[in-house]
């Protein structure tokens, strides 16, 4: 059957679709496009996911790559829990947990940190679902918000800030994207933007408003054996300056981008194997105000039909 | 050394802080003992090449490098700062601070309310809540001031004493 067929590229596309903003819980915590979707077929997904973040360096705020001098290093562990569930053939709701561990070393300094990061929540809409129409892609709009459950650097314990898991904002967030699939390969196109809420600043009495994103993402990929598809996604990621008591902080745009290679199989029924790398390019010019990261993810879904 | 500048000291030794044999006018770093020595005068409004308020122009609560005399207190801002930390530049983790308050004819403010707050403007968040220690008539000790990523960082101190406040913002580069 064609949609069975069309199993493992749905899953993977479901995967690829979250896979952009795993940024530092420090930096940017939101994402626009939501936690993935379920494919026509399935009532519930389950995943749960895990990965390893080593940071490399930093683009200052002149967009110049600094790499990180000997003495310092940088690891952040991140482990997932994802739900989904359809309500109604074109509506789904979603769901995603994290916990996040950050080990920090600098000379004599060593430490580690973490706890529950901020938790996303969202609703997906499909007016135009796979398949539905045989020359049309996919369509899917996506409306979520960012919990701010964790930990700010404000209400940090620690010297090197390793147990901050949180940026400590609301983030409502909308996207849009197109997915087109056939036969063995399938590829998607997304955009999305991000208003963080005004929130306390870090004296009482000011506040200070996180700056607006827009994200980008593009994937595509084909299936290379039975259940197993390989796959391509880059990503772009733009941030506004922050504003502190409504004026514009100098310099507080930030700029990231990333892409890799990612896989999934489906190794029996129900179940899909998910990893993947994201890798971004340290170089002057080819991001802003951020840590520059390399992320190996891999994940496991259930998914009930 | 005028009157003003003998009482200032006066009221240091007697409140047992030493004074540093190795104070200059070209101390990289302004220590509160430094201050005094070379030319705090309440009544000039400190030495020339100190940037204090008249001679740079720079307004009460306003923001200024590390190591510099954050100016003479004035009306508008009684409480006057003067700051090192330590290292000297800061380094990623925990800094230490150390503050000399002193009112608006120079004389050190003891027993007041000093707080610390640090920020790192381009990512928009601060840190963990450094802690203050008096140490001395008028020098109190910030412990935990943490700069926990490399860019650039600024400390706000406010401190009050009875009907006396002030606030003013250093900012300091870890690379």
């Amino acid at each position: 059957m064609m949609l069975r067929r069309l199993l493992p590229l749905v899953a993977l596309a479901s995967a690829l679709a979250a896979a952009p903003a795993q940024a530092a819980a420090c930096c940017l915590s939101a994402n626009a496009f939501g936690i993935g979707r379920l494919a026509m077929w399935e009532t519930l997904a389950v995943i749960l996911g895990g990965s390893v973040s080593p940071v490399a360096g930093r683009w200052d705020q002149q967009a110049t790559w600094r790499p990180n001098p000997a003495e310092f290093a940088e690891t952040e562990w991140r482990t997932q829990l994802s739900a989904l569930a359809a309500v109604h053939p074109r509506l789904q709701l979603s769901g995603r947990v994290p916990l996040v561990l950050t080990q920090k070393v600098f000379a004599e300094q060593q430490e580690s940190g973490g706890g529950l990061g901020d938790t996303q929540f969202a609703v997906r809409y499909e007016p135009v679902f796979q398949g539905e129409y045989e020359f049309l892609p996919e369509v899917a709009l996506n409306a979520g918000v960012t919990v701010p459950v964790g930990r700010t650097a404000t209400d940090s314990q620690t010297a090197l800030g390793s147990d901050v898991t949180s940026r400590g904002a609301w983030v409502p967030s909308a996207s849009a994207s197109v997915e087109l699939a056939r036969s063995n390969w399938f590829a998607l196109l997304g955009g999305g933007v991000t208003w963080p809420l005004p929130m306390a600043g870090f004296e009482p009495g000011r506040t200070q408003q996180l700056g607006l994103g827009w994200q980008l993402t593009a994937a595509g990929g084909v299936e290379v054996k039975k259940a197993l598809v390989l796959s391509l996604a880059a990503r772009g990621a733009f941030e506004g300056p922050i504003q502190m008591d409504g004026a514009v902080v100098p310099e507080s745009e930030a700029f990231e981008m990333g892409l890799g290679p990612a896989v999934a199989w489906t190794f029996v029924p129900h179940f899909t194997l998910q990893g993947g790398v994201d890798l971004e390019l340290h170089a002057s010019g080819l991001g802003d105000n951020r840590q520059g990261r390399t992320t190996a993810s891999l994940a496991l879904r259930y998914a009930y039909f | 050394m005028s009157l003003p500048r003998i009482l200032a000291l006066a009221r240091l030794v007697s409140a047992g802080t030493l004074l540093s044999a190795a104070c200059s006018p070209a101390a990289q770093t302004c220590t509160p003992q430094c201050e005094l020595v070379d030319g705090g005068d309440p009544v000039d409004g400190g030495p020339a090449d100190a940037g204090s308020p008249v001679d740079a122009g720079v307004d009460a609560g306003s923001t200024v490098d590390a190591g510099v005399d954050a100016g003479v207190a004035s009306p508008t801002n009684p409480l006057g700062f003067t700051v090192s930390i330590v290292p000297d530049p800061p380094r990623l983790g925990s800094n230490t601070m150390s503050v000399f308050l002193r009112g608006a004819n120079g004389v050190p403010v003891p027993g007041a309310v000093l707080t610390a707050k640090t920020f790192m403007p381009s990512m928009g968040h601060g840190s963990a809540t450094p802690t203050v220690v008096e140490v001395g008539a008028g020098v109190y000790t910030v412990n935990g001031v943490s700069f926990t990523m490399f860019g650039t960082w600024t400390v706000t101190l406010t401190a009050a004493k009875g009907p006396l406040s002030g606030t003013q913002t250093f900012t300091y580069s870890v690379k």
